[in-house]
């Protein structure tokens, strides 16, 4: 890894049905995977809007290949709520954790569909090793 | 779709003084759109008097964060998103192009605090004409 990485940022905001959408339709990545790049997420935050989040167990940030990073449930997801890596209810699975060559990040929910909520927005800082 | 923005970093510890008179923390560029990702700021000693410190643009009319005195107590990092103190509406929300990035008292001067940081994670995307 360079000595003095950049820090990069995947910033947005994701409807509800973008968020539930099968993850092979693509529309939920964040940051494409490039094949030659990997990615190691360290910091971040998601914010529910229109409503609280409901439906689903978690809505999640994860590698494109379903690798967990952060995972925030919906208890942290009330409306307009910052839910922060390291809040309650928010576990950091895999922050500071290089994900394999190759893979991005997507933004998905677990168990159910997510519900109420009219969209997630979403900040996520992480660097970049490879192809620079 | 995001991809590869970089993240830059305004980080300043000021007199309050400054603070009530408005520091400019993100100089204005006619050729730039700033979008605040995430932000925090703390006190050195109580904020007191004022009624808050808020993030905008230069020119005061776009909020990115309200920062209440309430939540600016002695070295406490009061960050983004923090209920009712450090609530942050405008987080992630282009500023009006050409516009900086201001760190203002509101209400009245800062009183006992004798030093105010701000951190201010942004992002620049060129003006599109």
């Amino acid at each position: 890894m360079a000595a003095f990485p950049r820090l990069h940022t995947a910033t947005g905001s994701l409807l509800t049905a973008t968020v539930n959408a099968a993850v092979t339709a693509g529309t939920n990545t964040i940051v494409p995977p490039i094949a030659d790049r990997k990615i190691t997420v360290v910091d971040g935050w998601l914010r529910s809007t229109g409503g609280s989040a409901g439906g689903a167990t978690a809505v999640v940030v994860e590698g494109t290949d379903g690798t967990d990073v952060i995972s925030a449930a919906v208890a942290a997801l009330t409306e307009n709520t910052i839910a922060r890596v390291g809040d309650t209810n928010v576990t950091a699975s895999a922050i500071g954790t290089t994900l394999d060559k190759g893979v991005g990040l997507r933004i998905y929910r677990t168990v159910s569909n997510l519900t109420t909520s009219t969209s997630i927005e979403y900040c996520i800082n992480y660097i970049v090793e490879g192809g620079q | 779709m995001a991809d590869f923005k970089s993240i830059r970093c305004a980080y300043a510890s000021c007199d309050p003084e400054d603070i009530d008179d408005g520091v400019v923390a993100v100089p204005a560029a006619s050729d730039r759109i700033y979008n605040v990702v995430d932000c925090w700021l703390r006190s050195t000693g109580n904020v007191e008097t004022a009624t808050s410190v808020d993030v905008t643009d230069t020119s005061g009319t776009v909020s990115v964060g309200v920062f209440t005195a309430a939540g600016l107590t002695n070295g406490k990092i009061l960050r983004a998103g923090t209920a009712t103190t450090g609530v942050c509406a405008g987080l992630l929300s282009d500023l009006t192009a050409g516009e900086g990035i201001l760190v203002k008292t509101v209400g009245s001067d800062i009183a006992t605090s004798t030093a105010v940081e701000y951190c201010i994670l942004y992002t620049i995307d060129p003006v599109h004409n």
